[in-house]
């Protein structure tokens, strides 16, 4: 078993893996960046260590300072979370040339699957069901004359894509030179590739993915489901397990074949098939990440299985305790992306100094964050704050207590994307779990209810805080410094007269 | 004292008479808001508890309640008849400017100066946090100025591009 791990990440999901590891008696190793000296994972680290400025490229990306630390701390183990450096299989090789642990998969397994040409490749070889689409990078002149197979909307992605970047739908063909462009660019700037390839686009489409765990004794369960088709610009908003739409059949088939898919590449710790399933319930391979997921604990709230404890487990060499007869899924939990933006100003991204954080609790309730107050919300990082997770009954349970916990939160200092989680969790459609990838940016419109009573009561909370303050809000009512002072100062005069 | 207070576009006239009540829309309430802690306000209002949020920014109130957001605009009732009286010649006519709402790198400009513009039409690509955010003209229009090439760093409020009113 390990004893020390390094943990190559920062902000909430750093702080996951650490409460992991102290659980389970390992000591741990926290890295920060210039602007992260205060950050919670550093704080509830047993160790800490600067590695660099704050662009993510000088200090979380830079591998080589991140083994350097794990050496000189006497680490046995690095933990890489998700995003910086997770699905790099250079560094997952780097780590075990320096006789270190890498808490993930094998490097063949992420090189496998992190290339989207050739995991298609090798999963129709294992007889996972893919959706039609071309089968290399393409030039643009290739494309076109693909894509005309293909049919449109089709999707322009990324080979060495995620998370949505370099990823284009289109819906016409004099459209498709110029998306190729957009997505060529996006993905050479994010990944440093900008080879692509086409798909067709499986309209009305839920994107459900599979949690898989596999050992190195070659033993591999999946652990049910999650529903992510509430997405935004291809980024996931509010994941739920179990999905809306599930069935024991079809989730014993989607499982078995995402079983199939980590098998196929020699997978071993967590990771996560992610399929499209279509209005007729086929289900569509999309790709595999070879990582932690941010919403993984949907899974184990229902499951009540530890991902990140099993990931240390199964890097320390240990078989899996849980047989695939053993997972049961129990209620309804939903998990809430708390982002640092502006949902009633185009999703703008809002960064500053967190002023004041009030953090729901209670029965069934979960937060993952990395926010406090004083906490600086920077342009550097992903701009994901803190994630809120319910767990209820049934499904109906977790929907009030999301409602619920989502009134009881409050962060201050930036805005946050609270207010269109309580206005998803309040809509007809979300209610009625009827709804898929385009839903929340194509139909779902920030709406009140028309009583306006809440309108009400904020009207009747600024007047009475306004009236405290009187003298100070009639001086600020003219433009400072304008002749409009002197007017209304006339005007106010001349009516007092009256 | 009578205040107009604006919310999402709608003006609700309320008159505060003394410490304790106040009346909307010709009702007439009792109101004991206590500030808990910074932002976090706890109000009764006839006896109907609300947990709020409130905030001043900008000279509007951003309240929080039940985990939605609205902003607020007061203004004393009477200082509002007279600014109405004034006119809105002081306002800037015609022209719109669109400045970086946040710190970001811009990668693509998608206009010249002398291109005529539609209202929401894509100006420029700013990133900023790992997203590539389009930047839309406010207005129809032709655009004057441009101030930012591909590459380029710009901090937030900087003017980036201005559109104005087509001649003729």
């Amino acid at each position: 078993m390990l004893k020390k791990v390094l943990i190559a990440n920062r902000g909430e999901i750093a702080v996951r893996i650490i409460r992991a590891c102290h659980e389970l008696g390992l000591e741990t190793v926290a890295v920060y960046s210039e602007v992260d000296r205060n950050a919670l994972h550093v704080r509830h680290a047993g160790e800490a260590y600067l590695i660099g400025p704050a662009p993510a490229a000088e200090s979380y990306l830079r591998g080589d300072r991140l083994i350097e630390v794990a050496l000189r701390s006497g680490a046995d183990a690095i933990h890489p979370g998700y995003g910086f450096l997770a699905e790099r299989a250079e560094f997952a090789e780097a780590v075990a040339a320096a006789g270190l642990t890498f808490v993930g998969p094998p490097p063949s397994a992420i090189r496998a699957m992190g290339d989207k040409v050739q995991s298609r490749i090798r999963m129709i070889a294992a007889g996972v069901p893919l959706v039609p689409g071309t089968a290399k990078g393409l030039r643009d002149d290739e494309a076109v004359a693909a894509a005309a197979e293909i049919g449109f909307p089709l999707l322009i992605k990324a080979s060495a894509g995620g998370g949505g970047k370099g990823m284009r739908r289109v819906d016409r063909p004099q459209e498709l030179l110029a998306s190729l462009e957009a997505a060529r660019r996006e993905s050479q700037k994010a990944f440093g590739d900008d080879t692509v390839y086409l798909e067709r686009l499986v309209e009305g489409a839920r994107h459900i993915e599979i949690q898989v765990l596999a050992d190195t004794q070659g033993n591999v369960i999946h652990l049910g489901e999650r529903e992510c088709s509430l997405q935004r610009r291809h980024q996931k908003v509010l994941e739920e397990c179990p999905s809306p739409v599930m069935t024991p059949q079809l989730r014993a088939a989607m499982g078995a074949a995402a079983v199939a898919a980590a098998k196929a590449v020699g997978y071993v710790s967590a990771g996560t098939v992610e399929f499209l399933v279509d209005k007729q319930f086929r289900f569509y391979f999309l790709e595999m990440n070879t990582r932690l997921q941010v919403e993984h604990p949907v899974t184990e709230m229902v499951t009540g299985v530890d991902l990140v404890k099993n990931m240390l487990r199964i890097a320390g060499g240990r078989p899996l305790r849980v047989r695939q007869e053993d997972i049961t899924w129990t209620g309804h939990a939903v998990e809430c992306r708390i982002n640092a933006e502006d949902p009633f100003n185009n999703y703008l991204p809002s960064t500053g100094r967190i002023t004041s954080v009030v953090e729901p609790t209670g029965p069934g309730v979960r937060i993952d964050s990395a926010i406090f107050e004083g906490a600086e919300v920077s342009l550097y990082y992903d701009p994901m704050l803190a994630k809120l997770i319910v767990h209820g009954k049934d499904r109906p349970e977790a929907m009030m207590r999301m409602r619920r916990a989502l009134a009881e939160y409050h962060i201050a200092g930036v805005k946050t994307s609270i207010p269109l989680h309580q206005h998803l969790v309040n809509t007809t459609q979300v209610l009625a779990g009827n709804y898929d990838t385009h839903y929340l940016e194509e139909q779902f419109r920030m709406e009140r209810p028309a009583d306006g009573a809440r309108e009400r009561v904020a009207a009747i909370v600024a007047t009475l805080l306004a009236h405290r303050s009187r003298g100070d809000v009639i001086n600020r009512l003219a433009p400072v410094g304008s002749q409009v002072e002197w007017k209304l100062y006339g005007r106010r005069a001349g009516l007092r007269r009256l | 004292m009578k205040y107009i207070a604006t919310v999402d576009g709608t003006d609700h006239e309320i008159e505060v008479d003394r410490v304790g009540e106040v009346t909307l829309d010709e009702v007439t309430m009792v109101t004991d808001l206590r500030a808990i802690d910074g932002s976090s306000y706890s109000l009764l209002l006839d006896n109907r508890s609300y947990q709020v949020f409130a905030e001043r920014q900008a000279g509007r109130y951003v309240i929080m309640i039940d985990g939605d957001q609205f902003v607020v605009e007061v203004e004393d009732a009477r200082l509002k008849q007279l600014r109405a009286m004034g006119g809105t010649a002081h306002e800037e006519m015609g022209g719109a400017s669109v400045v970086a709402p946040m710190p970001g790198l811009v990668v693509k400009v998608l206009v010249s100066p002398g291109d005529e513009v539609e209202a929401n039409q894509g100006l420029l690509i700013l990133e900023a946090m790992k997203m590539e955010n389009e930047l839309r003209s406010p207005r129809a229009g032709v655009v004057r100025q441009v101030n930012v090439v591909p590459g380029q760093t710009v901090a937030q409020g900087d003017l980036l591009v201005r559109v104005e009113e087509a001649e003729g």
